[in-house]
């Protein structure tokens, strides 16, 4: 330590912040590279994935259009991730509000609740609902998935929008209601104006999580009706085509706009 | 016809908590009300129970002349002014003040001529297209105001409304409140803990103390006749002494030993000797002692020798803490300039019997 | 004062509404996340104790050859503890490397660059673990860039095929669960008041020295936090050890979704969700009380 605090302060101090930032920066790179890859696979004109690509082409997105099991895999990723997406919203919100609003007694019960699915190793909460729905007479549905998934997502939005509450006065409820407005009206003018950034954003959150998820939606619905993940895993164990490529480039495309517009909304998610 | 009615009103919480307990006060239209007590005194529960946010647990609180017992907040024809001001941060000043009228279903028309009085009546016009965050605490005050008078109820409600501001500011806000609610004539309460706002901006006080009116009258009242050593203290400074009756004469005069003081008092009331009481005195009727004189304006005066301990210089007015020559401190109060004494000078006080409050123990 | 119990509990009119207002809408999250999660738990835990049969079904039964199969068994007693040690591997690594990047972002002065890498690393939180497995292997394969440039520096003999390896798992695992210890770290760095730093460096401290003594204590319950978070998502991740790594190198969480995905093995799977969930609960519990304790500011 003598060394180091015999040298000039301010030379330490550039020394320091420097090779941070140069490790920081680093790092980065390191996150994005393998995104950079696919993204360079999708565009390459040979046929097998490799890395670096031989060329430039465009054929495998002509090649993924075409491909009637990963359009319906798109098409049954987007469709679960819309409905889970809005009935965990519609969950989560609703607990968020409730105990924002009034206290109950078994209050701490309901956030447990709240937050447990996300707790639990996917892979776990996969067999839970299996065998639940098992129970209930039901194997393969896609409508297993939307239910598991809602579940399973319930804890972003519910997180994101008492974390929006909390920032939310009482007393702007109060003063609506002063001034003559019902508790609903209060709710829908004032309330929900000012978490509504937090409940896109949770909503977001929550749809992409969805299109992102493997082992429950392979679990409950098989290769009966896949969804992309668990198309993407057949097909890389099989078939091995630059399509994986493409499609994982468009999930990546949709994964950060929605990203980048949850951000813009709410000024700053994560400050 | 009363603008506010409390009868018997009591609030517990479960828990055994009873916060205002069986309070009753009549609030006369167009009368500016106060309701002052130290922290935690119920004042703001009873506020809240008239507004409608608090369910009163027993008794009937009407509103210009209707019970309102069951009546929702939306429902009661109250405007109330938040401690915090409450003001929609996502919405103007215009879209603020216009909001009862909004929820009412009143038309553009109407509402804009409103939002535009209202404006007027609190000299901010040029402020209806901005946002809350961009005022000042004095003006975010005024608007809040006016939201809360723009659908015209028949009480305004204020929730320790200067408690934000600094103290200049909260002087001029003093005033202002007072004018608005003169000239709109609205029956209005008012909740502080600051007692001079209390004497200052109403025409009756209300001093509360765990719950419970202490003692309910117009502000020159509470303070020069005080009905409980607690109103006594709280409203203005005073000294408290605890002493025993001695003897009394026919016209109430009263001497009262106060730990070694001979105290001289008159007392309205006669006093059995052997009571125990309390005797208040302010500290700005604490005077100097003119040797010559054991009476003043027939009147008679008690002398106290003693040191002062420590001075306290306040601007226009300086505060003397004085031991007595039989160790009790007293505090009295002089005009600065008019004063030379300093710390550790001996001085010779004197009071007037008739400045001398006593209240029986019970 | 009123003390007549009835009196408070008999709510009429106004408060008669608040209260059903009240219930109404907690029951709907309520029952909802009562049938769908607190029912499913209890299935798994009922189901561990039943009869498995050949072909993906299994009939009600109370029976402990589940967990006697699973605890009696040095493959998987063995598993769980190569997945316990993986864990911890990865934890320590993912620290080291994730808690400069945290340090880093969180001294920035400048909001709109914190903003773009937070907003960077928490994208590639979203992308499914199946596409970052996918490009990893694409990178570690024997004719790709990884290989090849070892081989090149002479690390390795020659650009053979690096996965699947312990090695390519256990990069992977580090790749994909950076972010959450890198945010982890962050949302605990940010919040540190920033006039503590400047009071240890006015006293002579160096930037180091108020490092060690001053951020890292202070930070400790971001760190048990991140331990605890990517120590718990190694444990039940899937998808990497299943791609990017051999059978034997496969964790307990792949266990689990073979046995019920493959070989149709429902109760046993079950049983073996049952050790892994009560393990996880341990954890939290071990480290809820670790935060607990107050975090001290060492003494000057």
């Amino acid at each position: 330590m003598s060394t180091i605090s015999e040298i000039d302060p301010s030379f330490r101090d550039s020394i320091l912040s420097g090779s941070l930032r140069l490790f920081a920066w680093l790092s980065m790179l390191f996150v994005i590279f393998p995104l950079f890859v696919i993204s360079m696979l999708a565009f390459n004109s040979g046929s097998f994935l490799a890395f670096p690509p031989e060329g430039f082409s465009l054929q495998w997105f002509s090649e993924t259009a075409s491909d009637p099991g990963w359009i319906e895999a798109i098409r049954n990723s987007f469709v679960v991730a819309a409905l889970a997406s809005v009935i965990a919203t519609s969950i989560g919100g609703s607990a968020a509000y409730a105990l924002y609003r009034y206290d109950y007694q078994f209050g701490i019960a309901i956030v447990g609740l709240a937050i447990i699915p996300v707790l639990i190793p996917p892979v776990i909460l996969a067999v839970m609902f299996l065998t639940f729905f098992a129970m209930l007479g039901s194997h393969g549905s896609i409508w297993n998935v939307v239910i598991a998934h809602a579940i399973f997502l319930t804890p972003f939005p519910f997180f994101m929008i008492s974390q929006g509450l909390k920032d939310v006065d009482r007393s702007y409820e109060e003063a609506a209601r002063n001034l003559g407005a019902s508790q609903l009206t209060a709710v829908r003018t004032i309330t929900l104006p000012l978490v509504g950034p937090n409940i896109v954003a949770g909503f977001l959150f929550a749809f992409i999580l969805s299109l992102n998820e493997y082992i429950i939606a392979w679990l409950l619905a098989g290769f009966a009706s896949p969804t992309v993940p668990v198309q993407i895993f057949t097909s890389l164990r099989y078939n091995y085509s630059p399509t994986i490529a493409v499609v994982s480039l468009f999930f990546i495309t949709v994964t950060i706009v929605a990203l980048a517009l949850a951000e813009y909304l709410t000024d700053g998610l994560w400050e | 016809m009363p603008g506010v009615t409390l009868e018997g009103v009591t609030k517990e919480y479960p828990g055994g908590v009873t916060a205002v307990d069986d309070v009753s006060l009549v609030v006369d239209e167009g009368e500016f009300v106060t309701l002052v007590g130290p922290s935690g005194c119920g004042k703001t529960t009873t506020l809240r129970t008239i507004a409608g946010f608090e369910q009163a647990t027993a008794g009937t609180v009407g509103i210009a002349g209707m019970e309102v017992n069951n009546t929702p907040p939306d429902g009661r024809d109250t405007g109330m002014v938040f401690q915090d001001f409450a003001l929609f941060p996502h919405m103007t000043v215009a879209e603020n003040i216009a909001y009862g009228l909004e929820v009412r279903d009143e038309d553009d028309e109407t509402i804009d001529a409103r939002v535009q009085e209202m404006l007027e009546l609190v000299e901010l016009p040029e402020t209806a297209d901005r946002k809350p965050t961009q005022l000042s605490g004095g003006q975010q005050q005024r608007i809040a105001v006016a939201r809360a008078v723009a659908p015209k109820p028949s009480v305004l409600l204020l929730d320790e409304p200067l408690a934000s501001l600094d103290k200049k500011l909260r002087e001029t806000m003093q005033v202002e409140l007072s004018r608005i609610q003169k000239k709109l004539g609205i029956t209005t309460l008012l909740v502080t803990h600051n007692q001079k706002e209390a004497l200052t901006m109403s025409d009756r006080v209300v001093v509360m103390n765990d719950g419970t009116f202490e003692q309910v009258d117009t502000p020159e009242q509470v303070y020069s006749n005080p009905s409980s050593p607690f109103v006594a203290d709280f409203i203005g400074n005073a000294n408290l002494f605890d002493g025993t009756v001695v003897e009394t004469t026919g016209a109430g005069e009263t001497t009262v030993n106060c730990g070694g003081i001979s105290l001289q008092a008159i007392s309205s009331k006669s006093q059995q000797p052997g009571q125990s009481v309390t005797a208040v005195i302010r500290p700005e009727n604490i005077d100097l002692a003119d040797r010559s004189v054991t009476t003043d304006g027939g009147v008679s005066v008690t002398t106290i020798d003693g040191t002062i301990t420590f001075t306290q210089f306040g601007g226009g007015q300086t505060e003397f803490f004085v031991e007595t020559e039989t160790g009790q401190d007293i505090t009295m109060i002089q005009q600065s300039e008019h004063t030379r004494l300093k710390t550790g000078d001996h001085v010779e006080l004197q009071i007037r019997s008739s400045d001398v409050l006593l209240f029986p123990n019970a | 004062m009123s003390t007549d119990t009835t009196t408070v509990e008999r709510i009429t009119g106004l408060g008669a509404v608040f209260q059903r207002t009240k219930y109404l809408l907690i029951s709907y999250p309520a029952l909802i996340l009562g049938i769908f999660v607190v029912i499913p738990i209890g299935i798994l835990f009922v189901v561990s104790f039943f009869q498995n049969i050949e072909g993906g079904f299994y009939e009600p039964a109370l029976t402990l050859e589940n967990y006697a199969r699973f605890f009696g068994s040095d493959l998987y007693r063995g598993r769980v503890l190569y997945t316990l040690r993986l864990a911890a591997i990865v934890s320590a690594i993912t620290l080291v490397v994730g808690y400069p990047i945290a340090y880093y972002i969180s001294q920035l002065s400048s909001r709109l660059w914190r903003r773009i890498y937070i907003s960077t690393i928490i994208s590639t939180l979203f992308l499914t673990f199946i596409i970052r497995a996918f490009a990893w292997q694409v990178l570690l394969e024997s004719d790709s860039v990884v290989p090849m440039i070892g081989a090149a520096i002479g690390i390795m003999d020659e650009a053979s095929s690096l996965v699947p390896s312990y090695f390519a798992l256990v990069v992977s695992m580090v790749y994909v669960f950076l972010p959450f210890m890198v945010i982890t770290l962050y949302v605990t760095l940010k919040n540190i008041d920033r006039s503590l730093i400047e009071a240890s460096r006015d006293l002579g401290a160096g930037p180091i020295t108020t490092f060690i003594r001053v951020t890292l204590p202070l930070s400790k319950n971001g760190i048990i936090s991140g331990v605890l978070l990517v120590f718990t998502l190694s444990l039940g991740i899937f998808v990497l050890p299943r791609i990017l790594a051999n059978p034997p190198q496969w964790t307990i969480a792949v266990l689990v979704g073979e046995q019920v995905g493959v070989e149709g093995n429902v109760p046993f799977g079950a049983a073996i969700s049952v050790v892994i969930l009560t393990t996880v609960l341990i954890m939290f519990a071990i480290g809820g009380y670790l935060m607990d304790d107050d975090s001290e500011v060492t003494n000057a």
